[in-house]
């Protein structure tokens, strides 16, 4: 049930009419259905799996909380790690260890190992609620936060639908509360919401899927290879995983406060951001903000000198690369953010993050921060490491079609209504277009991002890319 | 106003687009859309046509997609029948067997009892189980056969609610048909863009082998059931396969199906089509399709289209001359 289908919408209308009749108790049992029924909808064997490490995870965050022996807490925390990390593990990264291990094989003479003993199916969402159940564990242990103490509170800070598959991943202290206490039901949050639903669609289903056009043209090589067809297949792509994924945390978090919760903003308009550093700062925030606190800052953070921060920052986008896929080419883009991350610190930019400066020194630094980026993208997207290397290869070769032209007017259609909306965005602070203005104006954003859904909405449509996470 | 007020003006809103849009699917479109209008026209005429037509001659309704289309781009169907037969074209584009399968049990539900039943098709488009969901859902499909067709496609829970939502919203079922037609209009090149983003192809077959093993099977069986739901009216059926720039390797399949009392022409076995003329390697351009004309004619002189011209399993009926 992807956000973007008929079908989403007429559940969580069912979902949202039912709460408002039920008590706070009700109210979480009939999330926890729901949710449940939500994820075993895609594929009911995965279900299981998600409930049987929910209660694992929620008695060893009680056995941790019960004790108070540093080595029996630690134990209980090793146990929760060891099992979320190993069935992401097997799950996620069985068949890329055992393909890789098989090439390494045969390139030393080995002889031949055979790949792939095993086709096995990633569970929906695994990469995102095992952070969150993660992220939960450690802030018991560390004593940020007390053990849940009803299972079934446990269970739907894990599965609430909204953020289930493709997050963004909630902070437990920010989402535990939320869950245990009771929500008040109120007319302003519920309104945003739907604008929320609005814009993420029009991110989605406008924007996203009419730059996949292009990008997919591109990258099946549909315009040829040339400098052009390349810059067009960049500029698309980046378009495209950004209104993809911003689309779909702005459904998720609109769901959500239809139901009466908050959940953390994910994008701040990482397309204006002014060095690398800041850019991380916007982009998928609640990923970068869970690396920084549970990998970056375990791992020594900027503690113990240069050397070690800069092997730290590489280590952390190295992982975070790894976290997205099972594919070396995700290690390269990992890899390539952790290098500028860390070149952008020993050049001294990053302290550079509030100072004013002039328009022109502004958007130079936001396109090289761009065209970074967008290069970074070229490895994300592509299957293999050859076909980025073959694509960017593009760029050697000068020559242009029509094809080219008209794909180029009709990306810049497309792209052009994000970065206006985002500039908006920029200036006023705010979540949603026109947020902080009068109720009219809102409702006319509303209705015409709704507009544009229904009339220009891309006609193939491809699923949320960060749902294969 | 607050924000209680403001939702409600904006759920009135929402609804009154949705509401808007949907009757402007049902009842606005086919009259600002002309290849909308002629789709619902020929679906129209399809679903009425009996045994005879004017003149009391045998009723042919030649159902295809786009291969056909360009096939008989431009011919008289009137003269093309030469007589013997009253032909009617149904075109539904990106359209293949599993889609005609039950775009056929709609029709004859809806009444349709043409004499001959011919599915024009490319060799690429006769197995495979993947559906064109809101085209095919709200064109081609009755809703009584969602539950048989969903099986058929072995569709995921959200593509089966999806499937019988656009097959009873005619906005969602005409939602690409409708953005496209805005496309043209607005955005220059539409037609050089609308190769370049051609989608991936459909099914296995589109990049498949028809001529495996596994191809044969699916091929037969498929072919097998729109015979079932054709002949089950008491209407002939026959497949007229086009032709390919690279012929095709259907000889098994071809011979288990007549075997099976199917009346197959397979194009590419009984004449020669090269690279010259087709305009992207599928489509014929106008060389090819004067040349698809004359084998046309010679099927309609070898009296193929009629059950009894069929069963005259010689060798002038397999490859008449053009």
């Amino acid at each position: 049930m992807f956000f973007d289908t008929t079908s989403y919408f007429l559940f969580l209308l069912a979902v949202v009419l039912a709460v408002r009749c039920l008590r706070h108790d009700g109210q979480n049992w009939f999330l926890l259905a729901a949710s449940y029924f939500f994820y075993g909808w895609w594929d009911l064997r995965f279900l299981a799996l998600m409930m049987a490490s929910s209660g694992i995870d929620y008695l060893l965050a009680r056995g941790i909380e019960a004790t108070t022996e540093p080595q029996a807490r630690r134990r209980f925390l090793v146990v929760s790690l060891l099992m979320n990390f190993g069935l992401l593990a097997v799950f996620k990264y069985c068949n890329f260890f055992v393909d890789s291990f098989a090439h390494v094989a045969a390139a030393l003479g080995l002889g031949h190992v055979p790949a792939r003993v095993w086709q096995i199916a990633l569970p929906p969402g695994i990469s995102f609620y095992t952070f969150q159940a993660v992220a939960y564990i450690v802030d018991v242990y560390r004593r940020d936060i007390p053990a849940v103490r009803r299972l079934r509170d446990y269970a739907l800070f894990i599965s609430l639908f909204p953020h289930l598959i493709a997050g963004p991943i909630q902070r437990p202290s920010h989402l535990i509360p939320q869950v245990q206490n009771h929500r008040r039901l109120e007319a302003e949050p519920f309104f945003a919401g739907l604008l929320l639903i609005l814009e993420g669609l029009f991110r989605k289903i406008v924007v996203a899927d009419n730059c996949a056009l292009v990008a997919n043209a591109a990258f099946n090589g549909h315009f040829g290879a040339s400098a052009g067809a390349t810059v067009l297949g960049i500029v698309a792509f980046a378009f495209q995983i950004y209104g993809d994924f911003s689309g779909y945390s702005s459904i998720a978090r609109g769901s959500a406060q239809l139901l009466g919760f908050h959940f953390m903003v994910n994008f701040r308009q990482p397309y204006f951001a002014r060095s690398l550093s800041d850019f991380w700062r916007r982009w998928h925030i609640s990923l970068s903000t869970w690396l920084r606190d549970y990998l970056y800052i375990g791992l020594g953070g900027n503690r113990g000198g240069t050397a070690r921060t800069y092997r730290n920052l590489f280590l952390t986008m190295l992982l975070g690369g790894l976290w997205h896929g099972a594919n070396w080419t995700f290690v390269i883009w990992g890899g390539l953010h952790g290098a500028g991350l860390a070149v952008e610190r020993s050049l001294g930019l990053v302290s550079e993050r509030d100072r004013t400066m002039a328009l022109p020194e502004l958007w130079l630094r936001r396109s090289i921060v761009f065209v970074f980026v967008g290069i970074a993208w070229v490895f994300f997207r592509a299957a293999s490491l050859g076909e980025a290397l073959g694509f960017l290869g593009g760029l050697r070769q000068w020559s242009a079609t029509p094809a080219l032209g008209y794909a180029a007017i009709f990306l810049a259609g497309h792209v052009l209504p994000l970065l206006l909306l985002d500039r908006s965005l920029e200036r006023s602070g705010g979540e949603y277009l026109a947020d902080k203005s009068a109720y009219g104006w809102r409702i006319a954003a509303g209705v015409t991002f709704a507009v544009a859904c229904l009339l220009f909405a891309a006609n193939e449509q491809s699923a949320f890319i960060y749902f294969q996470f | 106003m607050n924000a209680r007020s403001a939702t409600v003006v904006l759920f009135a809103l929402l609804a009154t687009l949705l509401a808007g849009i949907e009757g402007f699917a049902r009842l606005g479109f086919g009259r600002v859309s002309r290849m909308q209008h002629e789709t619902e026209a020929a679906w129209a005429t399809g679903a009425t046509l009996g045994r005879a037509g004017t003149g009391d001659l045998p009723t042919v309704l030649l159902a295809g997609n786009s291969l056909l289309e360009k096939g008989l781009a431009g011919a008289d169907l009137g003269a093309l029948g030469d007589g013997r037969y009253e032909f009617h074209e149904l075109i539904m584009r990106n359209t293949q067997a599993i889609d005609w399968e039950f775009g056929l049990r709609r029709l004859v539900r809806e009444g349709s009892r043409p004499a001959s039943v011919v599915l024009v098709l490319g060799p690429r488009h006769l197995w495979g189980n993947r559906l064109n969901v809101p085209y095919f859902a709200r064109y081609m499909l009755a809703t009584p056969d969602w539950a048989l067709a969903q099986r058929a496609a072995g569709l995921g829970n959200t593509a089966r609610a999806e499937l019988l939502l656009a097959n009873l919203s005619a906005w969602l079922g005409a939602r690409a048909e409708i953005r496209n037609a805005l496309l043209e209009k607005t955005v220059p090149g539409s037609a050089t863009l609308a190769h370049a983003f051609r989608p991936a192809p459909r099914s296995p077959a589109a990049a498949g082998d028809g001529s495996s093993a596994e191809g044969t099977v699916a091929i037969v069986q498929q072919i097998l059931r729109i015979n079932g739901v054709v002949a089950g009216r008491g209407s002939h059926f026959a497949l007229l396969i086009m032709p390919e720039a690279e012929g095709n390797g259907l000889a098994a399949a071809v011979a288990r199906l007549r075997a099976a009392g199917v009346s197959v022409f397979n194009t590419s076995d009984c004449y020669a089509f090269g690279p010259e003329d087709f305009s992207d390697g599928f489509h014929l351009n106008t060389v090819g399709a004067a040349k698809f004309r004359s084998v046309f004619s010679g099927l309609v002189e070898a009296g193929w289209f009629s059950e009894a011209g069929a069963g005259r399993s010689s060798a002038a009926t397999e490859c008449p001359l053009p």
